[in-house]
Protein backbone atom coordinates (compact mmCIF):
# COMPACT_ATOMS: atom_id res chain seq x y z
CA UNK A 1 0.00 0.00 0.00
CA UNK A 2 0.93 3.69 -0.79
CA UNK A 3 1.89 6.16 1.97
CA UNK A 4 -1.24 8.36 1.25
CA UNK A 5 -3.67 4.89 1.07
CA UNK A 6 -2.15 3.83 4.25
CA UNK A 7 -2.46 7.21 5.73
CA UNK A 8 -6.42 7.52 4.92
CA UNK A 9 -7.16 3.79 5.84
CA UNK A 10 -5.43 4.77 9.38
CA UNK A 11 -7.70 7.85 9.45
CA UNK A 12 -10.90 6.40 9.05
CA UNK A 13 -10.65 3.35 11.00
CA UNK A 14 -9.18 5.26 14.02
CA UNK A 15 -11.88 8.28 13.68
CA UNK A 16 -14.67 5.83 13.10
CA UNK A 17 -13.39 4.62 17.00
CA UNK A 18 -12.99 7.43 18.27
CA UNK A 19 -16.18 9.42 17.38
CA UNK A 20 -18.25 6.61 17.88
CA UNK A 21 -17.35 4.73 20.42
CA UNK A 22 -15.05 6.44 22.47
CA UNK A 23 -17.05 9.27 22.77
CA UNK A 24 -19.96 7.76 24.49
CA UNK A 25 -18.21 6.16 26.41
CA UNK A 26 -17.84 9.11 29.23
CA UNK A 27 -21.92 9.51 29.15
CA UNK A 28 -22.82 5.96 28.82
CA UNK A 29 -21.65 4.37 31.49
CA UNK A 30 -22.24 5.35 35.33
CA UNK A 31 -19.49 4.66 36.91
CA UNK A 32 -19.09 6.92 40.07
CA UNK A 33 -15.72 6.69 41.29
CA UNK A 34 -15.17 9.16 44.21
CA UNK A 35 -13.34 12.18 43.43
CA UNK A 36 -12.21 10.94 39.38
CA UNK A 37 -12.73 13.77 37.08
CA UNK A 38 -15.14 12.68 33.63
CA UNK A 39 -13.09 13.07 30.26
CA UNK A 40 -13.65 11.19 27.15
CA UNK A 41 -10.77 8.67 26.04
CA UNK A 42 -8.81 9.99 23.36
CA UNK A 43 -7.12 7.75 20.83
CA UNK A 44 -6.99 10.08 17.50
CA UNK A 45 -3.57 11.41 18.20
CA UNK A 46 -2.50 7.90 16.85
CA UNK A 47 -3.48 8.93 13.82
CA UNK A 48 -0.52 11.76 14.10
CA UNK A 49 1.85 9.43 15.70
CA UNK A 50 1.68 6.57 13.10
CA UNK A 51 2.64 9.17 10.18
CA UNK A 52 5.91 7.99 8.16
CA UNK A 53 9.09 9.20 10.43
CA UNK A 54 10.28 11.68 7.10
CA UNK A 55 6.94 13.21 7.25
CA UNK A 56 7.78 16.83 6.88
CA UNK A 57 6.09 18.76 10.26
CA UNK A 58 4.25 21.78 7.97
CA UNK A 59 2.41 18.81 6.33
CA UNK A 60 2.04 16.92 9.97
CA UNK A 61 0.78 20.14 11.55
CA UNK A 62 -2.02 20.45 8.16
CA UNK A 63 -2.94 17.00 8.96
CA UNK A 64 -3.44 17.58 12.80
CA UNK A 65 -5.69 20.73 12.43
CA UNK A 66 -7.93 18.86 10.08
CA UNK A 67 -8.14 15.45 12.27
CA UNK A 68 -8.59 17.98 15.56
CA UNK A 69 -11.15 19.94 13.80
CA UNK A 70 -13.39 17.11 13.01
CA UNK A 71 -13.20 15.78 16.48
CA UNK A 72 -14.19 19.38 17.55
CA UNK A 73 -17.29 18.84 15.25
CA UNK A 74 -18.31 16.26 17.04
CA UNK A 75 -17.77 17.25 20.49
CA UNK A 76 -18.94 20.79 20.35
CA UNK A 77 -15.72 21.88 21.46
CA UNK A 78 -14.35 25.71 20.20
CA UNK A 79 -11.10 24.45 18.56
CA UNK A 80 -9.12 23.16 21.41
CA UNK A 81 -8.48 19.47 19.36
CA UNK A 82 -7.04 21.49 16.39
CA UNK A 83 -4.85 23.36 18.53
CA UNK A 84 -3.46 20.43 20.08
CA UNK A 85 -3.25 18.24 17.68
CA UNK A 86 -1.48 20.97 15.70
CA UNK A 87 0.96 21.20 18.56
CA UNK A 88 1.41 17.60 18.12
CA UNK A 89 2.41 17.79 14.69
CA UNK A 90 4.96 20.27 15.39
CA UNK A 91 6.80 18.41 17.76
CA UNK A 92 6.66 14.75 16.36
CA UNK A 93 9.65 15.68 14.55
CA UNK A 94 12.08 16.70 17.20
CA UNK A 95 10.38 13.50 19.37
CA UNK A 96 11.36 11.30 16.95
CA UNK A 97 15.08 12.26 16.43
CA UNK A 98 14.61 12.31 20.21
CA UNK A 99 13.81 8.13 20.54
CA UNK A 100 14.01 6.94 17.91
CA UNK A 101 17.84 4.83 17.77
CA UNK A 102 19.29 4.93 14.29
CA UNK A 103 19.43 8.23 12.82
CA UNK A 104 16.14 9.85 11.14
CA UNK A 105 16.85 9.83 7.85
CA UNK A 106 17.99 6.20 7.19
CA UNK A 107 14.78 4.69 7.36
CA UNK A 108 12.70 7.85 5.55
CA UNK A 109 9.36 6.31 5.27
CA UNK A 110 9.39 3.95 7.60
CA UNK A 111 6.01 3.83 9.96
CA UNK A 112 6.98 4.33 13.87
CA UNK A 113 5.60 1.16 15.15
CA UNK A 114 5.96 -0.89 18.12
CA UNK A 115 8.02 -4.08 17.02
CA UNK A 116 10.00 -2.03 14.84
CA UNK A 117 11.16 0.71 17.28
CA UNK A 118 11.20 -1.50 20.32
CA UNK A 119 8.99 -1.41 23.45
CA UNK A 120 10.95 1.33 25.37
CA UNK A 121 11.91 3.81 22.90
CA UNK A 122 8.42 3.50 20.99
CA UNK A 123 6.74 4.11 25.04
CA UNK A 124 8.81 6.65 25.90
CA UNK A 125 7.85 8.37 22.04
CA UNK A 126 4.04 8.07 22.59
CA UNK A 127 3.98 9.20 26.47
CA UNK A 128 6.00 12.06 25.96
CA UNK A 129 3.42 13.06 22.93
CA UNK A 130 0.40 12.17 24.60
CA UNK A 131 1.67 14.25 27.45
CA UNK A 132 2.18 17.12 25.65
CA UNK A 133 -0.89 16.91 23.14
CA UNK A 134 -2.83 16.32 26.78
CA UNK A 135 -1.63 18.47 28.93
CA UNK A 136 -2.22 21.40 26.43
CA UNK A 137 -5.79 20.35 25.40
CA UNK A 138 -7.08 19.98 29.45
CA UNK A 139 -5.39 23.54 30.15
CA UNK A 140 -7.16 25.05 27.24
CA UNK A 141 -10.08 23.15 28.60
CA UNK A 142 -9.89 24.16 31.97
CA UNK A 143 -7.85 27.40 31.47
CA UNK A 144 -7.14 28.25 35.20
CA UNK A 145 -4.19 28.18 37.07
CA UNK A 146 -6.09 28.03 40.18
CA UNK A 147 -7.00 24.53 39.47
CA UNK A 148 -3.08 23.45 38.20
CA UNK A 149 -2.95 20.13 40.20
CA UNK A 150 -6.51 19.40 38.41
CA UNK A 151 -5.04 19.53 35.34
CA UNK A 152 -2.46 17.82 36.14
CA UNK A 153 -4.36 14.77 37.55
CA UNK A 154 -6.77 15.15 34.85
CA UNK A 155 -3.62 14.71 32.37
CA UNK A 156 -2.08 12.02 34.30
CA UNK A 157 -5.59 9.55 34.35
CA UNK A 158 -6.72 10.85 30.55
CA UNK A 159 -2.63 10.23 29.24
CA UNK A 160 -2.67 6.53 31.21
CA UNK A 161 -6.01 5.60 29.16
CA UNK A 162 -4.34 6.44 25.95
CA UNK A 163 -1.21 5.45 25.62
CA UNK A 164 -2.65 1.86 26.82
CA UNK A 165 -5.43 2.30 24.05
CA UNK A 166 -2.19 2.82 21.65
CA UNK A 167 -0.37 -0.55 22.99
CA UNK A 168 -3.47 -2.90 22.31
CA UNK A 169 -3.85 -1.11 19.22
CA UNK A 170 -0.32 -1.56 18.62
CA UNK A 171 -0.30 -4.90 20.00
CA UNK A 172 -2.68 -5.77 17.71
CA UNK A 173 -2.67 -5.00 14.37
CA UNK A 174 0.62 -3.48 14.04
CA UNK A 175 2.94 -5.11 11.59
CA UNK A 176 5.50 -8.14 13.18
CA UNK A 177 8.12 -6.85 10.67
CA UNK A 178 11.31 -8.12 12.77
CA UNK A 179 13.32 -8.53 9.50
CA UNK A 180 13.37 -4.49 9.14
CA UNK B 1 -41.62 0.03 24.90
CA UNK B 2 -40.85 3.91 23.75
CA UNK B 3 -44.29 4.91 23.14
CA UNK B 4 -45.30 3.43 26.72
CA UNK B 5 -42.85 5.54 28.42
CA UNK B 6 -43.83 8.93 26.33
CA UNK B 7 -47.40 8.39 27.10
CA UNK B 8 -46.34 7.98 30.97
CA UNK B 9 -43.86 10.79 30.47
CA UNK B 10 -47.02 13.03 29.22
CA UNK B 11 -49.25 11.97 32.11
CA UNK B 12 -46.30 12.57 34.71
CA UNK B 13 -46.38 16.18 33.08
CA UNK B 14 -50.39 16.67 33.71
CA UNK B 15 -50.11 15.22 37.04
CA UNK B 16 -47.68 17.60 38.26
CA UNK B 17 -49.03 20.25 36.88
CA UNK B 18 -52.47 19.44 38.17
CA UNK B 19 -50.35 18.90 41.66
CA UNK B 20 -48.31 22.05 41.36
CA UNK B 21 -45.27 22.32 43.23
CA UNK B 22 -45.14 22.64 46.73
CA UNK B 23 -45.24 25.96 48.57
CA UNK B 24 -43.02 25.80 51.59
CA UNK B 25 -44.81 26.97 54.87
CA UNK B 26 -43.45 30.25 56.01
CA UNK B 27 -42.00 30.44 59.25
CA UNK B 28 -43.10 33.44 59.93
CA UNK B 29 -46.83 32.78 59.94
CA UNK B 30 -46.08 31.08 64.23
CA UNK B 31 -45.37 35.25 65.16
CA UNK B 32 -48.19 37.10 66.31
CA UNK B 33 -46.54 39.98 64.19
CA UNK B 34 -47.50 38.73 60.88
CA UNK B 35 -50.58 37.36 58.96
CA UNK B 36 -51.33 34.37 57.26
CA UNK B 37 -53.48 35.17 53.92
CA UNK B 38 -55.43 31.93 53.04
CA UNK B 39 -55.52 31.76 49.38
CA UNK B 40 -57.15 29.04 46.82
CA UNK B 41 -54.73 26.33 46.98
CA UNK B 42 -55.37 26.19 42.99
CA UNK B 43 -54.85 28.82 41.58
CA UNK B 44 -51.69 30.23 43.86
CA UNK B 45 -49.48 26.63 42.41
CA UNK B 46 -50.76 26.53 38.67
CA UNK B 47 -48.31 28.66 37.37
CA UNK B 48 -45.60 25.93 35.81
CA UNK B 49 -46.35 23.86 32.50
CA UNK B 50 -44.25 21.07 32.46
CA UNK B 51 -43.05 19.95 28.67
CA UNK B 52 -41.53 16.18 28.87
CA UNK B 53 -38.34 16.16 26.49
CA UNK B 54 -36.05 13.21 25.87
CA UNK B 55 -32.23 14.22 26.00
CA UNK B 56 -30.11 13.74 22.17
CA UNK B 57 -27.12 14.59 23.72
CA UNK B 58 -25.26 15.33 26.35
CA UNK B 59 -21.65 15.84 27.83
CA UNK B 60 -19.88 16.29 31.07
CA UNK B 61 -16.28 16.35 30.32
CA UNK B 62 -15.75 19.39 29.13
CA UNK B 63 -15.77 22.90 31.33
CA UNK B 64 -19.26 24.43 29.61
CA UNK B 65 -21.43 21.60 28.81
CA UNK B 66 -24.67 21.55 27.23
CA UNK B 67 -27.30 18.78 26.86
CA UNK B 68 -29.54 18.79 23.43
CA UNK B 69 -33.14 17.93 23.89
CA UNK B 70 -35.89 16.74 21.15
CA UNK B 71 -38.48 19.46 22.00
CA UNK B 72 -38.64 23.17 20.32
CA UNK B 73 -40.85 26.34 19.78
CA UNK B 74 -43.55 23.75 18.05
CA UNK B 75 -43.98 22.46 22.01
CA UNK B 76 -43.89 26.27 23.66
CA UNK B 77 -40.28 25.91 24.51
CA UNK B 78 -38.40 29.63 24.58
CA UNK B 79 -35.04 30.68 26.06
CA UNK B 80 -34.26 30.61 29.57
CA UNK B 81 -36.61 28.39 30.25
CA UNK B 82 -35.40 26.07 33.84
CA UNK B 83 -34.86 22.17 33.08
CA UNK B 84 -35.40 19.65 35.19
CA UNK B 85 -35.46 15.90 35.64
CA UNK B 86 -37.65 13.39 38.34
CA UNK B 87 -34.66 13.88 40.47
CA UNK B 88 -33.50 17.70 40.29
CA UNK B 89 -32.30 20.26 38.42
CA UNK B 90 -31.00 20.14 35.08
CA UNK B 91 -30.02 23.12 33.27
CA UNK B 92 -31.37 26.09 31.72
CA UNK B 93 -32.77 26.30 27.75
CA UNK B 94 -30.15 28.59 25.88
CA UNK B 95 -30.89 27.67 22.34
CA UNK B 96 -34.33 27.26 20.27
CA UNK B 97 -35.15 25.89 17.20
CA UNK B 98 -38.82 24.72 15.97
CA UNK B 99 -37.95 20.96 16.83
CA UNK B 100 -35.06 20.77 19.24
CA UNK B 101 -33.46 23.31 21.76
CA UNK B 102 -30.26 23.20 23.68
CA UNK B 103 -29.63 23.68 27.12
CA UNK B 104 -26.87 25.32 29.32
CA UNK B 105 -26.29 22.33 31.77
CA UNK B 106 -25.82 23.14 34.99
CA UNK B 107 -22.74 21.53 35.17
CA UNK B 108 -21.05 24.36 33.48
CA UNK B 109 -18.75 27.48 34.41
CA UNK B 110 -20.69 30.37 35.76
CA UNK B 111 -24.12 29.04 35.85
CA UNK B 112 -25.10 30.01 39.65
CA UNK B 113 -28.55 28.57 41.22
CA UNK B 114 -30.12 30.63 44.26
CA UNK B 115 -30.55 27.73 46.22
CA UNK B 116 -31.96 27.31 50.14
CA UNK B 117 -30.48 25.06 53.07
CA UNK B 118 -33.72 23.47 55.22
CA UNK B 119 -34.19 26.47 56.95
CA UNK B 120 -34.73 28.72 54.31
CA UNK B 121 -31.12 30.61 54.35
CA UNK B 122 -29.98 31.24 50.94
CA UNK B 123 -26.82 30.71 48.96
CA UNK B 124 -24.95 30.03 45.37
CA UNK B 125 -24.83 27.00 44.30
CA UNK B 126 -22.31 26.64 41.15
CA UNK B 127 -20.02 23.78 39.51
CA UNK B 128 -16.78 23.92 39.90
CA UNK B 129 -15.55 22.13 36.87
CA UNK B 130 -14.42 19.03 38.51
CA UNK B 131 -16.52 16.23 39.52
CA UNK B 132 -19.85 16.20 37.73
CA UNK B 133 -21.06 14.79 41.17
CA UNK B 134 -20.52 17.44 43.27
CA UNK B 135 -21.80 21.16 43.57
CA UNK B 136 -20.74 23.98 45.68
CA UNK B 137 -22.69 25.67 47.85
CA UNK B 138 -21.51 29.23 49.24
CA UNK B 139 -22.73 32.86 51.12
CA UNK B 140 -24.46 30.34 53.86
CA UNK B 141 -23.32 32.66 57.09
CA UNK B 142 -21.09 30.65 59.47
CA UNK B 143 -24.43 30.85 61.77
CA UNK B 144 -26.01 28.36 60.08
CA UNK B 145 -24.46 25.00 60.12
CA UNK B 146 -25.25 22.56 58.07
CA UNK B 147 -24.83 18.67 58.57
CA UNK B 148 -24.05 15.99 56.17
CA UNK B 149 -26.61 15.09 54.44
CA UNK B 150 -28.86 18.05 54.88
CA UNK B 151 -31.37 18.99 51.99
CA UNK B 152 -30.44 21.62 49.63
CA UNK B 153 -33.53 23.07 47.94
CA UNK B 154 -33.59 25.53 45.24
CA UNK B 155 -35.21 28.86 46.58
CA UNK B 156 -37.29 29.92 43.55
CA UNK B 157 -35.73 33.56 42.74
CA UNK B 158 -34.00 32.43 39.48
CA UNK B 159 -35.61 30.34 37.05
CA UNK B 160 -36.36 27.35 39.04
CA UNK B 161 -39.77 26.88 40.55
CA UNK B 162 -39.22 26.99 44.39
CA UNK B 163 -38.56 23.48 46.81
CA UNK B 164 -36.82 21.50 44.15
CA UNK B 165 -34.53 18.98 45.65
CA UNK B 166 -30.99 20.34 44.01
CA UNK B 167 -28.93 17.69 46.21
CA UNK B 168 -27.21 17.04 49.79
CA UNK B 169 -24.36 18.75 51.88
CA UNK B 170 -21.54 16.08 51.91
CA UNK B 171 -18.48 17.97 53.27
CA UNK B 172 -17.91 21.43 55.05
CA UNK B 173 -15.68 23.43 52.73
CA UNK B 174 -14.80 26.37 54.66
CA UNK B 175 -16.83 28.10 57.30
CA UNK B 176 -19.13 29.60 55.02
CA UNK B 177 -19.19 27.17 51.66
CA UNK B 178 -20.09 23.28 51.33
CA UNK B 179 -19.94 20.32 49.14
CA UNK B 180 -23.27 19.31 48.04
CA UNK B 181 -23.10 15.99 46.42
CA UNK B 182 -26.17 16.44 43.40
CA UNK B 183 -29.53 14.47 43.61
CA UNK B 184 -29.03 14.36 39.69
CA UNK B 185 -27.32 11.83 37.92
CA UNK B 186 -25.78 13.81 35.33
CA UNK B 187 -24.27 10.88 34.22
CA UNK B 188 -27.71 8.60 33.51
CA UNK B 189 -30.18 11.55 33.02
CA UNK B 190 -32.43 10.56 29.89
CA UNK B 191 -36.21 12.34 30.47
CA UNK B 192 -36.38 16.01 31.35
CA UNK B 193 -38.82 18.50 32.17
CA UNK B 194 -38.62 21.78 31.14
CA UNK B 195 -40.63 24.17 32.73
CA UNK B 196 -42.60 27.05 31.23
CA UNK B 197 -43.66 29.50 34.03
CA UNK B 198 -47.50 30.74 32.73
CA UNK B 199 -48.09 34.04 34.21
CA UNK B 200 -44.97 36.28 34.76
CA UNK B 201 -45.33 39.14 32.72
CA UNK B 202 -47.01 40.83 35.30
CA UNK B 203 -44.23 40.20 37.70
CA UNK B 204 -41.46 40.87 35.21
CA UNK B 205 -42.97 44.11 34.21
CA UNK B 206 -43.06 45.43 38.34
CA UNK B 207 -39.61 43.93 38.16
CA UNK B 208 -38.14 46.16 35.59
CA UNK B 209 -40.18 49.40 36.45
CA UNK B 210 -37.57 49.53 39.70
CA UNK B 211 -35.01 50.33 37.07
CA UNK B 212 -36.11 53.44 36.35
CA UNK B 213 -34.67 55.86 38.13
CA UNK B 214 -37.34 57.75 40.48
Amino acid sequence: MSIPVKFLANFTIIMLIQLFLLNDIVIKSSITLLGIPAFIPLLYPLILLLLPINTPSWLAMILGFFTGILMDYFCNTPGMHAAASVLLGYIRPPLLRLFFQQSAKDLGGVVPSLFKMGIASFLFYISVAILVHHIFFYTLQIWSFKNILFILFKTFLSGTLSVILILLSQLLFAQRDTRR
Amino acid sequence: MGEVNDSLMKENARLRKELGITIPLNPLTDSSDTKTIKRDSVTQTVHYKYIPAKILNNTIDQKINYITLNAGSKQGITKNMAVISPNGIVGRISHVSENYSVALSFLSDRFNVSSMVGDGTIGKLYWDGKDPDYGILSGIPQSVKLKPLDSVFTSGYGNFPEKILVGRAAQVLTGTSYKIYLSTNFRKVHFVYVIAEEVNFERIKLEDSTNVAP
